[in-house]
């Protein structure tokens, strides 16, 4: 387990959704006392963002999957962020998959 | 008594987040919490404002300046859907319509009307946006909320019908869409690609690989990047046509970036502090048993849906310049799209999932509903610059008319609003022609009610 993660939250607009899953995904970390890094990015720039520093986790809230990304990184389907509900296992899924590594 | 119109005077930026507080609270949230967020709340409110009046300095004027040049009499300058939502919210009773808009929700999830439970708490500003209309316009309030109810039960039920098609296209099960901006517009659209789109051959095959497309656009369609493009051309325009130098043309490269990047980080900061709201309504829904055997859909935003959708976004880029072109063109359209400008992918989603994402049946049939979206955000100015100044937020000098085109997106509420408002002031040219607007679309409703369904099943089989 690394000390800190460093979380990608990729969404549409990088605006006002984004912002919300931003804040639910950190306060449930914190709740769990995960240390994460959480960033916002619009998907269309996340093939570079990622390329810039790569992630651990690229959780996605618009939907529809990013475009062809780096295969050791973990993706998480992050519409939980965006309807509030089941954002536990979300993040269950996420630590998991995580720990696998 | 005294006391609490002595805060309700003080403005949005101290009012808001005392509402918003004592909101928290009746929704259990902890103490430091909810006060660390309405705080946040009301710096996200000096914040917006800021940036409107450091940059609309600038552009309005040049704006104007355009119009005088092209012998149009009067040309405003569209501010942003932030904006607009803050003047909305800044109405001393705007955070009554989260707890009537959630109670209103729950009533028709009780009796069985919805399956939809909207959780995108921020965008009842749609209702509010109703309420404050109406209220400018006629003084009275209860009128105010009756309307902004009517807009959010229909568009709950909008958000309903078009869900299968949504969930399945856009790729987000378990939710549905009641947007208003945006759902409004799918009578129209499913209508169009039923009756004339899906009949035309030439148009059926254009396959274009979006993804492709979309990636390419990437760096460059980055809202700032776009406000750059935007300013220069406009410079430029205003440069050739007015006394201004050739200086204008950097100062709005400047300018419209900095309008649209720093509007979308104050919401950022707005929505951080509404969270513990949100998420206390949310708690409240989920600890009822009432629902928990029944098929709920969660009602999302649609905006970042929308923006991140491959058609839209691809279709949506070309669609900037149909804005820019089509309102300068056109006698009738008095705001200049701008702020706006970089959310246009979103008027063009509902166009995009009727045609399942078919780039030229997007472009076709977003065009013609923008059509009468640019008319509407014409229409809707005089009263949200009058709300500007209501909520004693002052326009800068030079500064005649404001609107925005996210604002004119919101048709069901123009279509009920504009009627009865004619009814109550007695003006008869006020209400004939959204009367007829709003006949059309209910048949194009009725017409179409089958096609998100269909086209849902359509998905399935490809």
């Amino acid at each position: 387990m690394a000390d800190k993660y460093l979380i990608y939250v990729a969404c549409g607009s990088a605006a006002a959704s984004a912002a919300l899953a931003r804040r639910r995904l950190i306060d449930e970390l914190e709740k769990r006392n995960i240390k994460a890094d959480v960033e916002v990015h619009r998907i269309l720039e996340l093939p570079g963002a990622v390329a810039n520093r790569k992630p651990n986790v690229v959780v996605v809230t618009a939907g529809q999957a990013p475009a062809a990304l780096p295969e050791e990184i973990i993706i998480v389907q992050g519409i939980p962020l965006m309807t509030g509900f089941g954002i536990d296992a979300l993040v269950d899924d996420m630590l998991a998959k995580l720990e696998g590594k | 008594m005294q006391i609490i119109q002595g805060i309700l005077d003080l403005g949005a930026t101290i009012m808001m987040p005392i509402v918003l507080f004592i909101m928290a609270m009746i929704f259990g949230q902890k103490v430091g919490k909810s006060l660390r967020s309405s705080l946040m709340v009301g710096v996200a409110f000096i914040g917006i404002f800021a940036v409107l009046n450091a940059t609309l300095g600038t552009i309005g004027p040049a704006v104007q300046a355009l119009a005088d040049g092209l012998g149009i009499d009067v040309l405003g300058t569209d501010i942003g859907w932030p904006v607009a939502s803050a003047i909305t919210w800044s109405f001393s009773w705007a955070g009554l319509i989260i707890p009537i808009g959630f109670v209103v929700n729950w009533i028709m999830l009780g009796f069985g009307w919805t399956k939809t439970f909207d959780a995108d708490i921020w965008n009842y500003w749609h209702w509010t946006f109703t309420a404050a209309m109406t209220y400018i316009w006629t003084d009275n309030l209860w009128l105010a909320f009756a309307l902004a109810i009517v807009v959010e039960v229909i568009t709950i039920k909008l958000g309903d019908w078009t869900a299968p098609l949504t969930q399945k296209y856009f790729g987000i099960p378990g939710t549905s869409l009641p947007h208003t901006e945006t759902v409004n517009w799918a009578p129209f659209n499913m209508a169009i690609e039923k009756a004339v789109l899906s009949k035309i051959p030439a148009l059926q095959k254009s396959k274009m690989d979006t993804e492709n497309l979309r990636e390419k656009i990437g760096f460059w369609g980055e809202p700032m990047m776009l406000g750059l493009y935007i300013g220069l051309a406009l410079g430029i325009f205003i440069w050739a046509v007015s006394d201004y130098s050739w200086k204008i043309i950097l100062e709005l490269g400047v300018a419209i970036p900095a309008l649209i990047f720093l509007e979308g980080r104050m919401i950022g900061i707005l929505i951080d502090g509404l969270t513990p709201i949100v998420d206390g309504v949310r708690d409240t829904f989920q600890k009822s048993e009432r629902f928990k055997d029944r098929e709920i859909l969660i009602g999302i935003d649609a905006g970042p849906i929308g923006l991140a959708n491959p058609a839209s976004v691809v279709v949506g880029m070309v669609g900037i310049v149909i804005y820019l072109l089509l309102t300068l063109i056109i006698p009738g359209y008095k705001i200049l799209p701008l702020a706006d400008l970089a959310i246009v992918p979103i008027y063009y989603m509902f166009a995009a999932a009727a045609s399942k994402g078919n780039l030229w049946k997007t472009l076709i049939n977003g065009t013609l509903s923008s059509l009468l979206l640019l008319y509407l955000t014409s229409s809707f100015a005089p009263q949200l610059t009058e709300a500007a100044q209501l909520v004693e937020y002052g326009l800068p000098a030079g500064v005649l008319l404001i609107s925005s085109i996210d604002v004119g997106a919101h048709l069901l509420p123009w279509m009920i609003i504009m009627p009865v408002v004619g009814i109550v002031l007695g003006d008869l040219n006020m209400i004939i022609v959204p009367l007829v607007i709003a006949a059309l679309w209910v048949l194009a409703w009725v017409y179409a009610r089958d096609m998100p369904e269909k086209l849902a099943k359509e998905l399935d089989e490809a």
